[in-house]
């Protein structure tokens, strides 16, 4: 009977019940509690054996994804000529005013490239009037000199000096018309602007589907870290590392780190440094690495 | 990037039937761009949700000829694809979509209801974490087994030749162990979930 129930239930969510066996299969389920919760059980453990497929598979076509974005950065159509046109007119500006020897230009400093300029991330516009955690403020990521304070001042200071919001291409809000912004838009809109605590608000209004995105978690990740939340962040991006389903993987696992580090966590933030220290193609892999140093 | 021919589709369903992940990727990186270039003419949005769709599309497909319940084509892989995409798409940005001229993907979704099943529900984010942690408890021979009967919706005699097993019986009794053992990780799981 055990037997025939099982088969019974197999059956129905392959839809291959004909449509008289379909509706007994009903009907028996409406009046029958034991057989509902079997048939309930039974299709939880498809799921949960559906969902491990579906993980794996995206994580390998998320991986896949990054090296096709890479193998695409070189071949890049306009921010090569873009960065070397915006140097060479520098250049060229400095050297005409050398020449015209005008008195004041002979005083004032070089024209200095921004050091932002070349790396990898994108610089979002307006940052600097954002609301930050003063942690954030003042310290340049190139500037790295061991700190000389201790215990918890010298996490805040690791922290401030290691941790930046990630924000790069994919992530900048697109031009849009005259038609209303979606909820996710201005979600994205206000973490680029970096007004991260009304970006935790609006993150409240977004659909379930996204609510339940590893990509759109990340970015809540980040406000979290950024609005000092640390502990909430450090779960957000411990989960999102389990799925391993979001294209911001190796970014959620440096800001893991930093997010046990800003709470006090020193077991785990080495213990995190450590694993980003062996992952090869991690960007962060030298910071990870001088981070540890410094903890030591 | 060309459509492929019927050979190509045959070819295609052929190595994902067999759970080829070789041919998976090499789906989703064949039309990545031209899906992304396709989708950005029709809807405002940032590229991590055109990739986003585009993994969901290629895992419908995948999900979809791998069980069987796709086994010829009546359109294009491309076409399948990017309709899915689509669906996928409008769940999110609906009022950021772009009128365009129709084009065979557009003549697909309004004539077929098969598109209209897609994106298929998800559980919810709880419910997901608590289904995934239970299938990281049962033994990775036991995932496979489960996988190949109730992912891929082998019969057992199929089962039994590709897994190598001496019997049928050998592998139901088996199978059918691990997915008790499935369901009860599951079942204690829920209950701690309602203890919390």
């Amino acid at each position: 009977m055990e037997d025939q129930n099982a088969d019974q239930i197999e059956r129905y969510f392959r839809n291959e019940l004909t449509s008289a066996e379909r509706k007994a299969f009903e009907r028996r389920r409406a009046k029958d509690e034991a057989f509902r919760q079997e048939t309930e059980l039974h299709g939880k453990a498809r799921q949960a054996i559906r969902l491990k497929e579906k993980a794996e598979v995206l994580s390998r076509l998320s991986a896949r994804g990054r090296q096709l974005d890479e193998q695409r950065k070189p071949t890049g159509r306009y921010r090569p000529w873009w960065l070397g046109g915006g140097l060479a007119l520098l250049l060229a500006a400095f050297f005409w005013l050398q020449w015209k020897g005008e008195p004041s230009t002979k005083t004032q400093s070089p024209p200095v490239v921004s050091p932002q300029e070349g790396t990898q991330q994108a610089v979002p516009p307006n940052t600097e009037q954002a609301p930050q955690p003063a942690e954030t403020q003042p310290v340049q990521r190139q500037e790295r000199q061991p700190p000389v304070a201790s215990g918890k001042e010298k996490q805040e200071l690791l922290f401030a000096q290691y941790f930046q919001p990630y924000k790069d291409e994919t992530l900048e809000p697109s031009v849009r018309g005259d038609e209303e912004p979606s909820a996710s838009d201005t979600f994205q809109q206000l973490y680029w602007d970096g007004k991260y605590r009304e970006a935790l608000a609006q993150f409240e209004n977004l659909p379930p589907a996204a609510k339940n995105n590893d990509n759109w978690l990340f970015i809540q990740a980040e406000c979290l870290l950024m609005t000092g939340k640390a502990g909430a962040a450090a779960t957000l991006l411990e989960a999102i590392l389990a799925n391993d389903r979001s294209r911001f993987m190796p970014e959620a696992s440096w800001h893991l780190a930093l997010a046990y580090l800003k709470s006090g966590n020193m077991e785990k933030a080495k213990r995190q440094l450590g694993i980003i220290v062996g992952e090869v193609n991690s960007p962060w892999q030298e910071d990870a690495a001088a981070l540890l140093k410094a903890l030591r | 990037m060309s459509d492929p021919g019927p050979l190509h589709a045959e070819k295609l369903i052929s190595a994902l039937q067999s759970g080829s992940m070789e041919a998976v990727e090499s789906l989703y990186a064949d039309y990545r761009e031209d899906f992304f270039r396709w989708a950005g003419r029709r809807f405002q949005a940032p590229r991590q949700d055109f990739e986003d769709a585009w993994q969901e599309a290629v895992f419908a497909f995948y999900e979809q000829v791998a069980s069987r319940k796709l086994a010829t084509l009546r359109y294009s892989a491309r076409t399948w694809l990017f309709a899915v995409g689509h669906r996928r798409l409008l769940n999110y940005h609906r009022k950021t979509r772009r009128i365009f001229w129709k084009d065979e993907i557009d003549d697909a979704l309004v004539k077929d209801p098969v598109f209209q099943s897609f994106p298929e529900e998800e559980p919810q984010a709880e419910e997901r974490a608590s289904l995934m942690a239970a299938m990281q408890e049962v033994s990775p021979q036991c995932g496979e087994l489960l996988k190949q009967r109730f992912f891929l919706e082998r019969s057992i005699p199929e089962m039994q030749g590709a897994l190598g097993y001496q019997s049928t019986n050998a592998l139901s009794v088996s199978l059918s162990r691990c997915l008790k053992r499935l369901k009860e990780i599951i079942t204690d799981k829920q209950g701690q979930a309602i203890g919390e």
